[in-house]
């Protein structure tokens, strides 16, 4: 007679096994590893660089505006001491992190001047105060978070975070004369917003030289060959009757790629948005990033960085930053984007060419001792202490080719945008701390985790063996090659039957050792 | 009550002291640095992920089966 007690035990111990609970203590050992690696590289890239930009770029316009709260007081929520703990988490080496390659330069220059970034300090009654001071009411910054398909992490210390997906790659290149001295270059970037279309502008009259122009968006790859064949790719062909103020030259090539703001159309006559612009005499590049509220609505700020270089090619220091603004997005306002600052007399701070990758690792280099980590919760009625502003600012964003720039002010940037798309889709899947750190690695504690981290040196992409040499026949060799790949689809099948098989002989076991 | 309180804190520091001076794990060092020949054609025979996966599970079932029963035989809920 089977013993009613001893099912109920087999059925509580399964219950727990396949529970969560279990689950967390690590049984899915190898799962979590790879998850909280992706996560924290990811998520301290991006972080980190977005600190580096809203240091840099915003800071000096809200003091144009009145508010003088140090850009690390007011915006940003991951100190570098965090930077560090979450690297540290991940085995991340940080400043090997920065300038890694994906935005390397080629040859003469790559731009790469969107950013992703998160924020977990909640600094509304900063924007409140912007806000205010333009005579603009707070309420009126909504964001729909699902347009924005952030993805909520969680750290260590329980903060939130948003943090985008990148998705979008774009290239352009050329084949003209004057456009190999000009752009004879790879520029690709990455957004974090997903485009809904993008625009080259091709501003010289007669175009003869065939251009290629590619924009990986989602799912879809747009490719044109043929010159003035724009339409192709959803590109305009400028043709004069769009006014952009800044661009009066000939010989140039503006492009933007917008991403609409719940799906308003006005992001496609507004250049502000997102714009690169590159050429003999202008060269304007607007960079843009995105900034979440801890338990809020994430909002969306674009900095403009004009860079007008009048010909001259050697005044970059003196004309950088003219018309510089920042702009606030708002979801349900008809006319789009806020502007703010639009063609303020007073440029953003100046600043001569630097290597970005190495201004931030200066940056953080300078201040890592200093700078703990931002206590959001507790008001203890002192100020952390934040790393001053950097002098001079961190040249991050706004990268030019060396070519173009030329006379000494080459200077190249090396940034990369880590793949936020590997990011796990489900927020539920964090890995929580349950298990005891310690215990996976002091013997005989770690004998519990020895067993999965064995088994794991059998885990392997299947691959179909091949069997490959030569027969020596005396009048010729004979050249064995076997490849049994040819019956993958057949090994799914069978790789299943064993799989069943060998659950079958669990239960078959369990019987003999249980009843 | 004061002096079990110091005892317990005594027995919860010692009992640190000994975890720090534990030995590391042996095994998984060494997992790090093997590399096994031909396990992807292994993998194509096999479902190794499939079974690995199984066999953990089931290892917790059972366990989970011995720990339960031992709690309930010593709250003599069940017999020998």
């Amino acid at each position: 007679m089977v013993n009613i007690k001893r099912i109920t035990i087999v059925l509580l111990s399964l219950f727990f096994a396949f529970s969560p609970i279990l689950e967390n203590v690590d049984f899915s050992y190898a799962d979590n590893t790879e998850w909280s690696t992706i996560t924290s590289e990811a998520q301290l890239s991006a972080a980190m660089k977005a600190y580096a930009m809203a240091e840099y770029n915003i800071s000096t316009k809200f003091a144009q505006v009145g508010i003088n709260d140090p850009i690390t007081n007011a915006i940003i929520g991951w100190s570098y001491t965090q930077f560090k703990k979450a690297a540290d988490n991940a085995n991340i080496n940080l400043n090997a992190l920065q300038g890694s390659i994906k935005y390397k330069v080629a040859n003469d220059g790559l731009l790469q001047f969107a950013y992703s970034g998160s924020y977990i300090q909640d600094y509304n009654s900063l924007i409140e105060q912007y806000l205010i001071q333009n005579g603009l009411s707070p309420n009126d910054i909504q964001f729909d978070q699902q347009i924005y398909s952030g993805k909520l992490i969680t750290d260590d210390d329980g903060n939130s975070c948003y943090v985008y997906e990148i998705s979008s790659d774009a290239t352009l290149t050329s084949s003209s004369q004057y456009k190999k001295q000009s752009i004879n270059y790879i520029s690709k970037w990455g957004s974090p917003l997903k485009y809904d279309s993008a625009h080259i502008y091709n501003l010289v009259s007669n175009i003869n030289d065939s251009t290629s122009v590619s924009f990986n968006f989602d799912d879809v790859t747009y490719t044109t060959n043929s010159s003035n064949d724009w339409a192709t790719v959803k590109l305009i062909q400028y043709t004069g009757s769009e006014t952009f103020p800044v661009i009066t030259s000939n010989d140039s090539y503006w492009a933007y790629m917008s991403k609409p703001l719940n799906k308003e159309p006005f992001i496609n006559t507004n250049p502000h948005y997102s714009v690169f612009h590159y050429g003999n005499y202008y060269t304007l590049g607007i960079i843009w990033f995105n900034v979440f509220w801890k338990n809020s609505e994430p909002n969306t700020f674009s900095a403009k960085l004009d860079y007008v270089d009048r010909g001259a090619f050697t005044d970059y220091v003196n004309n950088h930053g003219v018309n510089a603004s920042i702009n606030i997005a708002k979801s349900g306002l008809k006319n789009g984007l806020l502007q703010q600052g639009k063609n303020a007399a007073i440029a953003v701070g100046k600043y001569g060419a630097q290597n970005a990758a190495d201004a931030i690792k200066n940056y953080i280099d300078d201040n890592e001792p200093e700078t703990p980590a931002v206590d959001n919760d507790v008001d203890d009625g002192e100020d952390p202490e934040y790393p001053d502003t950097p002098q001079p600012p961190i040249n991050i964003g706004f990268p030019i080719g060396g070519a173009a720039i030329g006379n000494g002010n080459n200077f190249s940037f090396n940034f990369e945008m880590p793949d936020l798309s590997q990011l796990p889709t489900s927020p539920q899947s964090l890995p929580n701390n349950f298990s005891l750190p310690v215990l996976k690695t002091k013997f005989p504690f770690c004998l519990i985790y020895d067993i999965p981290a064995v088994l794991s040196l059998f885990e392997a992409q299947p691959q179909a063996p091949r069997f490959q040499g030569t027969i020596d026949l005396g009048v010729f060799n004979y050249n064995l090659d076997i490849n049994l790949n040819y019956f993958d689809s057949v090994m799914v099948y069978c790789r299943a039957m064993i799989f069943i098989l060998y659950v079958f002989c669990l239960i078959f076991i369990t019987k003999e050792l249980l009843f | 009550m004061g002096e079990t309180i110091v005892k317990i804190i005594v027995t919860l520091s010692l009992a640190a002291a000994i975890f720090v001076l534990l030995p590391a794990s042996p095994i998984q060092g060494l997992v790090s640095n093997i590399n096994i020949p031909f396990v992807h054609e292994l993998n194509w025979f096999l479902p190794i992920t499939l079974i690995k996966n199984a066999t953990l599970t089931w290892l917790a079932a059972i366990s989970s089966y011995y720990a339960i029963s031992w709690i309930m035989r010593q709250l003599s809920l069940i017999g020998n």
